[in-house]
């Protein structure tokens, strides 16, 4: 693989890193569903190699979705650089105020002197600037934004330490076994996105979770239980009761009484409530989160110490996989809500440390009489305040 | 994004993880997606309702950024027009509330947590304090404020 990329490569790398991070949800603030992505700006390294584009996201309706850095040299090791979701990249505007400081610099000293390139430079990786050309020779550097006349590079120093306001260049500065290094992760990127193929043309420039959705078949690939009967998932059908909340505050009494069923033992929710203290029909309550372990506690008493029962705080997935995988339901506080969770699914489609998609199966109690099941609750946009586990002791 | 252009990416989304299999048919067909207000006014979520007759049988709700939060069942499906007629729930507090109450109108909020979806309505009378009230399918209850309670706190 050469080191360099042409435009249309980095092109089609920008359409699909920005479509498997947007599909993976790992860039939290970018919202890139319906997004465009406009031709890139090159940014090109002192010694006249390009580094990266600039590509400018714009929404369906015009406005600007910020803009995403993307690799042209593989001395970066990988294609994405870095996004900016709250900046608006528009090079012709920038372009307009260099020529505008150029003139006014020009008229400063006095001097004409006519450029026949202009172009954007990472004078200081990250830190842009224009520079003007003529016949491929420097007349002046300006930084982006402030206008100020750039330095000549100061070589009287050590590698890749340069002063706050220093010009230098990135190729030659970095060093040589880092480059390769850095050469071959890109390639190995490079390899696995290679086989990802963007659906038609009319995708090459669009971020959508649809355009590779239906290519990865993101839940096809999952760990997923449900409970049953018992452990067996072959020879038994999914079982688990729901019952919705018989008044607006009594999620935890309907919630214990889902997980007591299970186990065979019969209360009404009424019975349940007097247990936790939680009033009655007519004049109910909620549980105070100074009581959250009367939970635990219920649960032991009202199977007579057959339930062995944990309250857990700000539990992780795992907690809930292990649990349900033991074919064993848990009772679930989010804040201010109770609900049973009956099962689980998470995608094995993992990308440069997402996990994908994981789902909880909630039986909600809510609204109250008559509860729904939750398919799938997204684990990761939910906070979890307790969970609570319950399992028959053995000998 | 303008809510209208918003509540057009909400339905297509859905229609989305419905042809990619994240949602399983239910049998009803999704209808108009509703935002889903926090207690600011600002919105939260939307929720997409799914209508097989005059039952309510499943939503789904997603996030501004199209993210699925979840989606419900409703294992008998509830008549949908307790869910989603203005004027059924607007009734069901005009029932609870004081008479010559003048109420507002209905905006669907949560209670607690967005997975505890509610209409909210306030009731006024001159010279008293407005009331707050939360309407969920046949349920009616006042608004008793954000205590630390999972549930909430004791109906006065």
């Amino acid at each position: 693989m050469d080191r360099n990329l042409n435009p249309s490569e980095v092109h089609r790398l920008a359409a699909t890193e920005l479509n498997l991070f947007h599909l993976a949800g790992t860039i939290p603030g970018l919202h890139l569903e319906g997004a465009h992505i406009q031709p890139g700006t090159p940014i090109y390294d002192l010694t006249g190699e390009i580094l990266f584009y600039r590509v400018g996201l714009t929404s369906s309706s015009g406005p600007s979705s910020g803009y995403a850095d993307i690799a042209a040299h593989s001395l970066f090791g990988a294609p994405l650089l870095a996004t900016a979701p709250d900046t608006s990249w528009n090079a012709r505007a920038w372009l307009e105020k260099a020529r505008a400081a150029y003139q006014q610099i020009q008229t400063d000293v006095k001097r004409q002197r006519d450029y026949d390139e202009i172009r954007f430079v990472a004078y200081s990786f990250p830190k842009l600037a224009v520079q003007f050309l003529a016949e491929g020779k420097e007349i002046v550097m300006l930084e982006l934004g402030t206008w100020a006349v750039v330095p000549p590079a100061n070589r009287d120093r050590r590698p890749l330490e340069p002063g706050s306001f220093e010009r230098w260049s990135l190729i030659e500065e970095l060093p040589k076994d880092q480059q390769a290094e850095a050469h071959k992760r890109f390639e190995e990127r490079l390899e696995a996105l290679n086989k990802i193929e963007l659906p038609s043309a009319a995708h090459a420039s669009l971020i959508s979770k649809s355009i590779l959705e239906p290519a990865f078949g993101v839940l096809s690939l999952y760990d997923s239980w449900e409970l049953h009967y018992s452990t067996d998932a072959a020879t038994h059908t999914p079982c688990y009761q729901l019952h919705g909340q018989e008044t607006n505050v009594w999620c935890v009494a309907a919630s214990v009484q889902m997980v007591l069923e299970f186990y065979r033992y019969q209360y009404t929710q009424s019975r349940i409530a007097q247990q936790l203290g939680l009033g009655t029909l007519s004049n109910p309550s909620g549980l105070p989160y100074a009581r959250d372990n009367d939970v635990a506690v219920a649960l032991n008493a009202m199977s007579s110490g057959a339930l062995t029962a944990n309250m857990l705080t700000t539990p992780a997935f795992s907690a809930y996989t292990s649990e349900l995988r033991a074919n064993r339901p848990m009772v679930s506080f989010i804040p201010g809500h109770s609900r049973s969770v009956a099962g689980y699914t998470q995608s094995r489609f993992v990308l440069l440390h997402s996990h994908g998609f994981r789902g909880l199966l909630v039986y909600d109690p809510w609204p109250p009489n008559a509860g729904v099941i939750t398919r799938w609750e997204n684990f990761d946009t939910q906070t979890y305040r307790r969970a609570f586990t319950a399992h028959v002791t053995t000998i | 994004m303008a809510q209208g252009e918003e509540r057009e990416a909400i339905a297509s989304r859905v229609q989305q993880l419905l042809a990619n299999g994240q949602l399983q048919s239910t049998g009803g067909m999704p209808g108009t997606p509703l935002p889903v207000h926090n207690q600011n006014g600002t919105v939260h979520s939307w929720i997409v309702p799914f209508i097989a007759g005059t039952k309510l049988v499943a939503w789904a709700q997603l996030s501004r950024s199209l993210d699925l939060l979840r989606f419900s069942l409703l294992s008998d499906g509830v008549e949908a027009k307790d869910w989603l007629d203005p004027e059924q729930i607007a009734r069901r507090v005009s029932a609870v509330a004081d008479e010559e109450s003048t109420l507002s109108f209905p905006v669907l909020t949560y209670d607690r947590d967005p997975s505890r979806l509610v209409w909210a309505v306030k009731s006024s009378r001159p010279g008293e304090a407005i009331r707050r009230w939360f309407v969920a399918g046949d349920a009616v209850w006042e608004d008793a404020g954000m205590e630390e309670v999972t549930g909430g706190p004791p109906r006065s």
